[in-house]
């Protein structure tokens, strides 16, 4: 019954049916550092329409980071990036000159980073920095940038906005630091946004304000957002779609909805029974055993095999081919449908 | 009536340097922590847990209050016999990475905390209460002679419990100590606390900002805001009805699957004002506050319908509801 593996094609696994023409469209991406052993992101696709929010999901070193990196550009010269991310069906954001990328960064694609008090520069105001990427990208005189600095400080909900914008980082919440942050990345309405763990170092309280926050800022402006995030509970309550990353492969992908009600990659099932949930009591958490490879250790076939309970010799030698299990929900594993092994309600 | 393995009595502390009126980062702190039970302390960012935490680990004096030990007040030890009893608590930290010295092997990283034992075990027995230790959090009496940095982060916070357990302590105090690993990691991590306290019968202070794993695997829960705990009682009651307006506002800002209704929250007081501080600490962000809430600072009571829980909160009868 083994058949050999088809030949690969670039695994788009997040293909829920869109309404338009996507904002962004990757396939295969990769990237290896020169010298290492593995890639560190192989053969990763999805795509991301006009007001959706795709969230990448994974654990520490799964490449989530360096995905959203590599579609910035911002990776040391020592990476080698391979693959396609057509944005806005024009430009190929993996193979553009610098100059060119530098003049789309900041404008028409944004990053929201995880820590606003290191990504924020502590010397200059909020409003200087938020006027400074108006001024570089729009040519506003300085004037019509610190105005553009205050509506967006008011639209992110910040209070006394007018004094806010002569304050400095330290003298901000981390709450109103992330806040001022997003408003720097929306200032030139940007057709995408990667917001790169954007509430993991806030409190659950505020955590719930900036979601809520960049939710609605969504539905007004339609930007697209690409949402990076260890948190399950968070792809939950803000994402339409989610890509689920392993040790640097999209392991599974869907809509939201398809991909909490019937997981079928045994690392998606193993990370949902691992998660500690309100009202979910039930004695001991299920646990993923072992740990992730590393990359000189990758097994050449599925790189869950170590760990998965239903890995047998074809999973170890043999990469699975990503199948499909209704719209736009697919899964790359040898074993999937895995019958009878829901998550504990 | 024997006394309590842990018993902490209207503890404060006060870090200087505050101007006039600055709120204590702990203030009026009382709870009880019996033998072979988790109690979870929960709460944000300045809500006084880590310093609790190193209070009741006695790597800090309080300002005011008691920290009671088996009925005994660990600051009013000698500073010799309050070495001896440190045997029967040590401390789990957050970060598995910082917290274990790389140029040490395993082995004498776990066996660091042996010189407390009285008389001084020999090399021998050492060997063997540190391979004893290493196995009961999951990793071989081998690992002993490895370094740190050969193991991945859930190994090493294992290590690190594994530290606390060489003395073969009745309390530990884990202070955020799942938060920095991965989920799959720490599912395993509180799988372990859980079998300490059922083999074991060790007690555990877990201090987290996580409703979750306080849900997964703590008997009680003290729910803490602004240096006092504001409510606290079994797990289940506490999680299922709220009594206190900040628990219900922090379970409802818990993001869950499959998502619920999202409760506007309130936004924080902004720092500095100062004014905000008469009264309940909770009133600037309370959607029940009344004028009573700034005249009267709500202390710790029990609802007579509720045995086994307390609540500081002057509206906790409507937050109970009737029946």
């Amino acid at each position: 019954m083994a058949e050999p593996a088809p030949p690969m094609p670039a695994p788009t696994i997040s293909q829920a049916p869109l309404p338009q023409a996507p904002v962004l469209n990757v396939e295969g991406l990769t990237v290896r550092f020169a010298g290492a052993p593995a890639a560190v992101v192989e053969d990763v696709g999805f795509s991301v329409a006009r007001g959706r929010t795709l969230a990448i999901v994974g654990e520490s070193g799964c490449g989530k980071s360096v995905t959203s990196l590599a579609l910035m550009g911002l990776l040391p010269p020592a990476a080698r990036v391979a693959g396609r991310a057509v944005f806005a069906g024009g430009v190929d954001l993996l193979d553009m000159p610098p100059r060119a990328r530098a003049d789309l960064r900041g404008d028409r694609v944004a990053m929201i980073f995880q820590e606003p008090m290191t990504s924020l520069n502590p010397a200059f105001t909020i409003g200087d920095q938020i006027a400074e990427s108006v001024v570089r990208h729009r040519g506003a005189t300085a004037r019509d940038a610190r105005a553009r600095a205050l509506a967006m400080l008011d639209l992110v909900r910040i209070p006394a906005a007018a004094e806010r914008l002569d304050a400095y980082p330290h003298e901000m919440s981390g709450g109103m630091r992330q806040r001022a942050m997003i408003a720097m990345a929306l200032a030139n309405d940007p057709a995408l946004v990667i917001a790169d763990e954007p509430t993991t170092a806030l409190d659950v309280t505020i955590q719930a304000q900036i979601l809520a926050l960049l939710a609605g800022l969504q539905r007004d402006t339609g930007t697209a957002v690409i949402l990076i995030t260890h948190d399950l509970g968070v792809v939950a309550e803000v994402a339409d779609d989610v890509v689920v990353m392993y040790a640097g492969r999209a392991v599974e992908g869907g809509p939201v909805s398809a991909l909490f009600d019937d997981p079928q990659h045994p690392y998606t099932i193993g990370l949902m029974g691992a998660m500690p949930a309100l009202g979910r009591r039930t004695g001991r958490l299920a646990t993923i055993p072992g740990a992730v490879p590393l990359p000189a250790d990758m097994p050449p076939g599925c790189r869950f095999a170590t760990r998965c309970p239903f890995a047998d010799a074809r999973c170890a030698a043999e990469r699975p081919p990503v199948r499909a299990f209704g719209a736009g929900h697919g899964a790359a594993c040898w074993h999937a449908p895995i019958e009878g092994f829901g998550v504990a309600a | 009536m024997t006394a309590p393995l842990l018993e902490v009595r209207n503890l404060a502390r006060d870090y200087g340097g505050g101007r006039g009126g600055a709120p204590r980062a702990l203030d009026g702190v009382s709870f009880v922590l019996e033998a072979g039970t988790i109690l979870g302390l929960v709460g944000e960012s300045g809500s006084g847990k880590s310093t609790l935490a190193r209070l009741v680990a006695a790597l800090d004096r309080p300002t005011a209050g008691h920290v009671l030990l088996d009925g005994d007040d660990l600051f009013a030890l000698p500073g010799r016999a309050l070495v001896r009893r440190r045997r029967d608590f040590q401390m789990v930290f957050q970060d598995p990475y910082g917290a274990l010295d790389p140029r040490q092997r395993v082995g004498r990283i776990v066996a660091e905390p042996l010189h407390l034992l009285a008389p001084r075990p020999g090399r021998a027995e050492r060997a063997a209460l540190v391979a004893a230790a290493l196995e009961a959090v999951g990793l071989r009496a081998g690992d002993a002679g490895r370094f740190p940095h050969a193991f991945s982060g859930g190994q090493r916070q294992r290590i690190a419990i594994a530290r606390a357990l060489v003395t073969r302590p009745r309390l530990l105090v884990a202070d955020e100590a799942v938060s920095a690993l991965d989920l799959s990691v720490q599912a395993q991590v509180l799988n372990l606390i859980l079998d300490l306290r059922d083999r074991d019968g060790i007690a555990v202070l877990f201090i987290t900002h996580d409703l979750g794993v306080v849900d997964a695997v703590c008997d009680r829960v003290g729910v803490m805001y602004r240096g006092r705990i504001v409510e606290a009682g079994p797990v289940a009651a506490v999680r299922d009805r709220p009594f206190h307006p900040y628990t219900a506002l922090l379970a409802a800002a818990e993001p869950t699957i499959p998502p619920v209704p999202r409760v506007p929250t309130s936004a924080p007081p902004l720092a500095g004002d100062a004014a905000d501080w008469a009264g309940c600490v909770f009133r600037p962000r309370c959607p029940l506050a009344t004028g009573r809430c700034r005249a009267e600072a709500p202390l710790p009571r029990a609802l007579p319908a509720a045995p086994g829980r307390s609540v500081a909160c002057h509206h906790a009868e409507a937050m109970a509801g009737p029946g």
